[in-house]
């Protein structure tokens, strides 16, 4: 753990070469100690195992984020003999916070899945050695016959899907053991289980499958849309189209009435009534609920006109 | 796997025995980088830290380690800090209390947790252990934090951690809670056999520990524990002049002690004529000293434990008077 001195030289700024490695070797001992996960600190690089730049890259972490979520505010409440074990337990906190955002972005991994499956099955059940595999069952009674279309199981067995966010791994797991040790009669090779445990209680891609949410959300904007254009266009009429096309949705710049009267032979108070006309009705099907649903509308809305002016050429040259 | 549950569980090492052969290479932009979160100004403890009489409502830290009433040093690897849950009481000359530990793991809450989120107290927010209510000497209380009123707390509404977790974290914690209420027991049963005793004394240096007891009437050695033993009166039946004395000679000290006991409290000397210091460990109340011939006299003591400090001293002497 951390020494008093070191920290509170830390906290006074006047940090020490030796009171800093005694921080460095502090972290690094409950690293190893407690077998915290590599993938909690931000550079991942391709070994297991921790080295010395993993320790000081975590160490790092650790201090920026007590100072960015004011975990030391009011760090001069704190006996100087505590503030040693304080900074441990905070570790913990950091280390436990950190382990569950992995947690969250990747769900259920199989290596938390196996742990915990081994560890249910050392505490409940009954693990036998035969010819270098382990094997589980319920009883002795059935330790000495091996199971049989294991691998049929996850199919009619129920899913018991862990959620990242509850944090309830360990009970789900422990159900879809206990489903399928029940069910078979007989012994199933651990790594077995491991296997079908796992895939029992894989959670359902929801968070992670971004792309696909984003185009759910697109789809069911574009219905919405959809409506009110129709009854839109239903007010207008057709042979309109180009004309609002040209006027309202010009990217070139701003056209003037006089520019559309010279083009479409149609007086400028005509078409600066039909504008008007157009500007209401979307006004009244189509409320947007922020800037950038509003563009989207009308790029929709845009588009069906398009579509219209499209359809009545090809009609005209049939 | 939970973080917070392994930790609490385990017994944490000192990392001064892990960092020996451990060589990290150290640029001082790496050092430069950490002190740069940390201003000059960023840390300004008070000089003077407020040492009230314990009432409830108050947070105190405990000891890491003490010697409890059979003269065993007690220690801990994860210090609590506690909550006073009710008004000392008196038991038999010394103060009792009841005490919550409180915790920073507030994700370890369950929904019926009160939490306090108020930094300004302990300087963290904390989680109460209402399920973990102990009685304990008052005398292992140390350092005074703050106060709160139940204003300060609010019940957590949502939980963070699976019930195996909150279910696991508080089976440690209340295993972790026997240093405190130990406290209490073993002076409970040193009451019970007080009772044969006239006075006693316990005394603690360097690691090593001895009792001595005056006995009434006739000493049973039956009630004595391996560190344990009688005075010479007792054992030799000795004239009553000898009766109510003490004496701690062993190798290992750096000068004899004796101590008697009359009607105005407890005499003890040492027999020195170094520069010593006695206080009382509870309070730091220091006491005057009589120098006289290579002695060292301090009378009219109350019943307690002491530490003598000295410059010539390698370690602290503490000695229980009861």
């Amino acid at each position: 753990m951390f020494k008093d001195n070191d920290i509170l030289e830390l906290l006074s700024g006047n940090l020490s070469e030796e009171s800093y490695i005694n921080i460095l070797s502090a972290v690094g001992s409950m690293v190893n100690r407690y077998n915290w996960p590599k993938e909690i600190i931000i550079s991942r690089n391709q070994s297991d195992r921790w080295e010395d730049e993993d320790i000081k890259e975590l160490a790092h972490n650790y201090f920026e984020w007590l100072v960015v979520n004011n975990k030391l505010k009011y760090i001069e409440n704190i006996p100087r003999n505590y503030i040693g074990y304080y900074f441990a337990q905070m570790l913990v906190s950091f280390i436990s916070d950190r382990i569950k955002e992995e947690q969250s972005k990747a769900g259920l991994s199989f290596r938390q899945c196996k742990e915990i499956v081994f560890n249910i099955c050392r505490e409940d059940f009954i693990i036998n050695d035969i010819n270098n595999e382990s094997y589980v069952c319920v009883d002795e009674s059935s330790s000495f016959k091996l199971a049989k279309d294991i691998d049929e199981l996850p199919k009619y067995l129920t899913k018991h899907s862990v959620d990242p966010i509850k944090n309830n791994a360990k009970s789900m797991i422990r159900l879809a053991v206990e489903d399928v040790l029940n069910t078979i009669n007989g012994s199933i090779p651990i790594s077995k289980l491991y296997e079908i445990v796992y895939m029992l209680c894989r959670a359902e891609a929801k968070t992670t499958d971004v792309d696909s949410i984003q185009y759910k959300e697109e789809e069911e904007t574009d219905c919405d849309y959809y409506e009110s254009i129709q009854k839109i266009v239903s007010e207008m009429n057709t042979a309109d189209a180009p004309i609002i096309l040209d006027y309202l949705f010009q990217d070139k710049g701003k056209v003037s009435l006089s520019e559309m009267e010279e083009k479409y032979k149609i007086p400028r108070s005509t078409i600066h009534y039909k504008m008007e006309a157009f500007r209401q009705s979307i006004g009244r099907y189509f409320r947007p609920e922020s800037d950038e649903d509003g563009i989207k509308f009308l790029k929709k809305l845009a588009s069906t006109l398009d579509e219209i002016v499209n359809a009545e050429y090809n009609e005209s040259e049939q | 796997m939970n973080a917070i549950v392994d930790f609490l569980k385990s017994q944490p090492q000192d990392c001064t025995s892990v960092s020996s052969g451990k060589h990290y290479r150290i640029a001082k932009s790496d050092i430069n980088n950490l002190m740069n979160l940390f201003s000059k100004d960023f840390y300004k403890p008070s000089s003077i830290r407020l040492l009230p009489s314990k009432k409830k409502g108050q947070i105190w830290t405990v000891k890491k380690e003490y010697i409890d009433f059979q003269g065993n040093m007690q220690v801990t690897q994860h210090p609590p800090m506690v909550l006073i849950c009710s008004q000392s009481e008196d038991v038999e000359g010394e103060q009792v209390l009841r005490v919550q530990p409180i915790s920073p793991f507030i994700e370890m809450a369950g929904k019926d947790d009160l939490i306090c989120e108020r930094q300004n107290i302990t300087g963290f927010p904390f989680l109460v252990e209402t399920w973990n209510e102990q009685p304990v000497m008052a005398e292992i209380l140390e350092h005074y934090i703050g106060s709160c009123d139940f204003e300060d707390f609010n019940e957590l509404g949502s939980q963070d951690s699976s019930i195996e977790d909150i279910e696991s974290f508080r089976r440690i914690e209340i295993d972790n809670a026997k240093f405190l209420n130990h406290s209490l027991l073993v002076y409970l049963n040193e009451l019970e056999r007080s009772e044969h005793f006239v006075f006693s004394a316990d005394l603690s240096f360097n690691g090593s520990k001895k009792s001595v007891h005056v006995a009434k009437g006739q000493p049973d050695f039956s009630l004595l524990l391996q560190h344990e033993s009688y005075s010479m009166a007792a054992k030799s039946g000795n004239s009553s002049e000898e009766e109510n004395l003490i004496d701690f000679d062993e190798p290992n000290l750096p000068f004899k002690i004796q101590i008697r006991h009359n009607n105005d409290g407890y005499v003890l000397t040492l027999h020195t004529s170094e520069n010593v210091k006695l206080s009382l460990d509870s309070t730091d109340q220091s006491f005057k000293a009589y120098c006289v011939e290579n002695r060292v006299i301090f009378s009219e003591l109350p019943s307690g434990l002491y530490r003598i400090e000295g410059n010539s001293l390698d370690d602290i002497i503490t000695i229980r008077l009861k």
